[in-house]
């Protein structure tokens, strides 16, 4: 069975477990090409305009692989990957809003993940969702991901202390990673000759010791992260500067940022905050990151 | 004993200051949001924050410049941003040097140790026993509130002199204000029904719209740009199943026991919308097919722009409007929101509407 996998939201972040959950149950994952402008222009005619940029990506991705040879396509509905925390509501909405803007033309396995589940009940889900999945494998594949996932997040690949300053680029994994949608600014920041960090670079610890500087909990898993990060930053000197990606209208971030912004002004590591959509364009893009790395390299002149 | 303020929202100012009154403290309510409310929350919130926190914060600004000192504010845990408010706006107003305390008012199941600690400081040196007196008169002043609203969005299409009805309406919570027992709390909401009842009426029968969206949105007629009146005096009854009073039985009271139960909107929103997307969105799914079952006019959708539980309800509410044929009017409003522009679009809705009324006649009478 031939199934869709848009190269779009946490495919980002969790792609190693999703390939080999398909594989190891017997489908063919059809992983969408990266963003284009086709792409970006196909979903913004599927959504609603005040949708934020990567949902509308995103939409890009499904109807492009609509129009591809497949057989179903995978679009989880993710409550959470946390106990007691969440990621943003779109994500709880994706499936009503993918089958509403493509209607019944492909068959959609949305499977809802909640990872504050057992292990048997997140089986069970599995099982009722996609009911192509054979009980035994899909247990077994179910514990070599659960392996695989937690290895992902070990990693946390040590960043090599290269020349250079290091500038933490800190955002949610796809607007990081989609470099359509960022105009390829790690590449434009690797050019300018700097240590890019980003938050896998950061260990599990690190970010729960950053994140104990929140007064309250957020609920959010990925601002957390975000949040935990840039304190991080803060407190040990981890970064020389610090660079937000957001995208435009998103939710938690609009929160995030603010908190962040408060607490930057009071210490001295650089802050920019870059806002994506649509609209955005590469050459203003581009002169603002050249002239925070040119104000960093500075600093240490004047 | 402490000065204490809290936002507004709608006529929440009410109940609030009777129960805080009750207790002792010298309760300072915000002055009426105003443009310079929204001037001030919009010059220090953050720029995509949503309409809510942004005038909350100036109604603390405004508070706060009136030498208030402890602030009083709700919580959540997610996924709407809402939970988060209190902490962000602490950070702004201690970065703008003011000087003051927040109580935060979490959800009690989860939190009985924050609430409870809450508690014990709004009651200061009064009994347990007092504080749930003064707590009940709060809930029955809010409902009492509620059941006047509705009874007014009721009889605003329906009598002629539409300003008179506002006159009451402004004179009957003014008396739910004023009175200090229960028991005067009901005589004031019986006086305003009946007051309301009697007053002269045209003879048709109005078309009816569904309100639906955000909370804060629905109950804040300074933040919707007071919508339902507007609504009301073209003629339109303005029909709402958002209460902030059923709000709190639901999610704070059952969700507390144990035993809140799946709502009807939330049942009916789930063949197209089938979880909870945060805030209200589910419900204003639910409230649409609700509205097409039930053979309303219209439905009208309100929420702060870039609202995200909304904005996912949105895309829904067209299609099923679409397929039931049901004219759907969707307001994402926030501080650059004209008044001009939004009373055309308004003007525009119920031309529609009352056209698609004769039409529906026209074919009843052959």
């Amino acid at each position: 069975m031939r199934v869709g996998l848009p190269r779009a939201l946490l495919y980002f972040k969790y792609y190693p477990v999703l390939e080999q959950l398909f594989r190891s149950n017997g489908w063919e994952p059809v992983v969408s090409t990266p963003t284009n402008k086709r792409k970006l222009e196909q979903g913004l005619a599927l959504c609603e305009d005040e949708v934020c940029l990567p949902v509308k990506v995103m939409m890009g991705h499904v109807r492009s692989l609509a129009e591809q040879d497949i057989d179903a396509l995978f679009v989880p509905r993710v409550v959470s990957l946390e106990r007691k925390r969440y990621i943003c509501p779109k994500f709880l909405g994706l499936p009503d809003m993918v089958r509403c803007s493509l209607g019944n033309e492909i068959p959609l396995i949305s499977p809802t993940v909640n990872l504050s589940w057992s292990r048997l009940k997140i089986w069970q889900e599995g099982l009722k969702s996609c009911n192509c999945l054979k009980p035994w494998r899909w247990w077994l594949s179910l514990n070599s991901a659960a392996r695989i996932h937690r290895r992902h997040l070990q990693a946390g690949e040590p960043v090599s202390p290269g020349g250079g300053k290091r500038v933490a680029v800190l955002g949610h994994c796809y607007n990081i990673y989609d470099e359509y949608v960022n105009f390829g600014l790690l590449n434009t920041l690797a050019q300018l000759g700097v240590t890019v960090l980003t938050v896998e670079n950061f260990t599990r610890e690190q970010i729960e010791e950053g994140a104990r500087g929140l007064s309250k909990d957020l609920f959010w898993s990925y601002g957390r992260d975000v949040v935990g990060a840039a304190f991080y930053c803060l407190a040990r000197g981890a970064a020389d500067g610090v660079i937000l990606v957001a995208s435009f209208g998103c939710g938690p971030d609009s929160l995030i940022i603010e908190i962040i912004q408060q607490r930057f002004a009071r210490f001295d590591i650089p802050l920019m905050c870059l806002t994506l959509d649509e609209h955005a364009a590469d050459t203003g893009l581009v002169t603002r990151v050249e002239a925070f790395v040119d104000m960093l390299n500075w600093r240490d002149v004047c | 004993m402490l000065k204490i303020a809290f936002p507004h929202l709608g006529y929440c100012a009410i109940p609030l200051r009777a129960m805080l009154a009750r207790l002792g403290h010298e309760v300072v309510v915000p002055p009426p949001i105003s443009r310079k409310t929204i001037d001030l929350g919009t010059r220090y919130g953050p720029e995509f924050a949503c309409y809510p926190l942004k005038l909350g914060l100036g109604n603390f600004i405004e508070a706060l410049e009136m030498g208030v000192d402890t602030l009083l504010m709700g919580g959540g845990i997610g996924p709407c941003r809402f939970g988060y408010y209190a902490q962000v706006q602490k950070e702004i107003l201690a970065s703008l040097g003011y000087k003051f305390r927040m109580i935060v008012i979490e959800p009690p199941l989860g939190h009985a140790r924050q609430v409870l600690a809450a508690a014990r400081e709004l009651k200061g040196k009064e009994s347990w026993l007092a504080l749930a007196e003064a707590a009940w008169l709060a809930l029955f002043k809010l409902r009492a509130c509620d059941d006047i609203h509705r009874a007014c969005l009721y009889w605003r299409p329906r009598v002629v002199d539409k300003t008179g009805l506002s006159r009451l309406y402004k004179k009957a919570l003014a008396a739910v204000d004023r009175a200090e027992t229960p028991g005067a709390v009901r005589e004031a909401r019986a006086a305003a029904l009946a007051a309301m009842e009697k007053l002269p009426q045209n003879a048709v029968v109005p078309p009816r719209v569904a309100l639906v969206g955000e909370v804060y949105l629905l109950a804040e007629p300074a933040a919707n740009l007071y919508i339902e009146e507007k609504l009301g005096n073209m003629g339109i009854e303005v029909v709402r199943h958002v209460w902030i009073s059923e709000w709190l039985k639901v999610n704070i009271f059952l969700d507390f026991l144990r035993l809140r139960r799946r709502e009807q909107a939330e049942k009916l929103a789930r063949p197209h919308l089938s979880c909870f997307v945060g805030g209200h969105g589910q419900h204003s799914v639910g409230e649409t097919v609700k509205a097409a079952r039930d053979g309303l006019d219209g439905v009208v959708h309100v929420y702060p722009f870039t609202c995200t539980p909304e904005i996912v309800a949105r895309g829904i509410m067209h299609k099923i409007a679409a397929k039931h044929g049901l004219p759907l009017a969707c307001f994402s409003l926030d501080e650059h929101s004209g008044e001009a522009g939004f009373v055309t679009r308004l003007e525009a809705f119920a031309d529609i509407i009352r056209a698609n009324r004769s039409k529906k006649e026209a074919v009843r009478h052959g």
